[in-house]
């Protein structure tokens, strides 16, 4: 089954959106080495995250980005990649995650996601 | 496994290997979902660090490599060689996962056709690969294979030799090698290594024995492409890799170095062209 997940979040600090924006790039880093100390722990994070098939940044700090993820798993999937991007950094976390004839609306509370309709 | 050919003490060499991890990142993403989140650090241990978990290993790969090791360790092999693969195949304890390898080479990945025109699938290791997985022309042979086998009770290592079955039935050697020599001639596929063009010696080998008919119909569109190239406004004659594989083809073809059966092929569809 596939699933194509929608992300809308917030990064104010443009310093952290920069390297968030690279980690989720396929060509971004490759080692913990290059990314600059502070952000060692954000790119652990976001290391294994798949790269979106979309990411677009908005000039007020607003990341709009798409996957289409794959698998039975897929909600437990998106749902721990939304955990991922809070703990990066973001904040404002909303989502939506179709599949045929699935359909939820996502937001991340203070660590949790929460499911609307 | 063997990993003398890693160096990832060397800063350099590693930083050498970059692009081509991003490259197979991209890759990686076509098999839909297979080999993308955790899965990618045993890819990236093995790319980066020749390092596999030792319990992964033993299962040929298990589901983080689709039971299918070989497949990558040959592809992330930092000097690759048809001896350098060999060895590759040799330390496999299990025929089944070198069946697997085959089956990604031959089907799961190329069923991915948005190949990079440079790098093709596996950046110009198919052909070797090819001349690992299926080295007879004649895929009814069995292949010895010695491999390491370890006594677990007594921690004694021995050299035992497997059989690995080429199984591969004419029909097959036909629609592998077909599904990688028409598409680019048809303007359909970017992968300058497509890897059934390697195997066209075995399907001349074999092509009295091939019964499907819609490989023989196939077999024939190819032969009647190759030979009206000049003519044809359709053919992608920008594509330099359609362009070097129908010279190859037609070389072989006018120095009659085709099998006698080929040959019969070609000629007649070549009177047929001629006669229209």
């Amino acid at each position: 089954m596939e699933a194509y997940l929608e992300v809308r979040c917030r990064c104010d600090d443009i310093e952290l959106r920069d390297v968030i924006v690279s980690c989720l790039s396929i060509d971004g880093p490759v080692f913990e080495e290059d990314v600059a100390p502070q952000y060692v722990g954000v790119f652990h994070i976001l290391e294994y995250v798949d790269p979106p098939d979309d990411l677009i940044v908005s000039e007020d700090g607003i990341l709009n980005m798409s996957w289409m993820l794959g698998g039975v798993d897929f909600f437990e999937d998106a749902c721990a990649l939304l955990l991922k991007l809070e703990s990066a950094g973001v904040q404002e976390i909303s989502a939506k995650v179709t599949a045929d004839e699935f359909r939820k609306k996502l937001m991340v509370v203070n660590g949790k996601v929460k499911t609307g309709r | 496994m063997d990993n003398s050919a890693w160096h990832p003490e060397d800063k350099e060499w590693l930083e050498k290997r970059k692009p081509e991890w991003r490259q197979i990142q991209r890759h990686l993403k076509l098999f839909k979902g297979q080999f993308r989140g955790e899965y990618l650090k045993y890819h990236k241990d093995l790319y980066f660090y020749g390092r596999v978990d030792p319990e992964i290993e033993k299962e040929g790969g298990g589901g983080y490599f689709g039971w299918a090791l070989p497949f990558f360790i040959c592809w992330y092999h930092p000097e690759p060689s048809l001896e350098n693969f060999q060895a590759v195949f040799n330390a496999q304890i299990r025929g089944v996962n070198l069946e697997k390898t085959r089956e990604y080479l031959f089907e799961v990945f190329p069923s991915a056709s948005k190949f990079d025109s440079q790098y093709g699938m596996l950046g110009g290791r198919e052909e070797l690969m090819v001349k690992m997985l299926v080295p007879s022309l004649d895929p009814s042979k069995e292949k010895d294979f010695s491999h390491k086998h370890l006594n677990y009770l007594t921690g004694e290592e021995t050299i035992k030799i497997t059989k690995y079955s080429l199984c591969l039935v004419p029909d097959l050697i036909a629609r592998y090698c077909l599904n990688g020599i028409l598409p680019p001639l048809l303007g359909f596929s970017s992968n300058p290594y497509a890897p059934g063009q390697y195997l066209w010696d075995h399907l001349c080998a074999l092509v009295d024995s091939v019964n499907d008919e819609s490989s023989l119909k196939r077999l024939r569109e190819l032969a009647r492409i190759v030979l009206t190239i000049h003519e044809d406004k359709n053919f992608p004659n920008d594509d330099p890799t359609a362009v070097a594989l129908a010279k190859r083809l037609i070389s072989g073809y006018n120095k009659r170095e085709f099998s006698e059966a080929m040959l019969t092929i070609w000629d007649e569809e070549k009177l047929k062209i001629e006669g229209r």
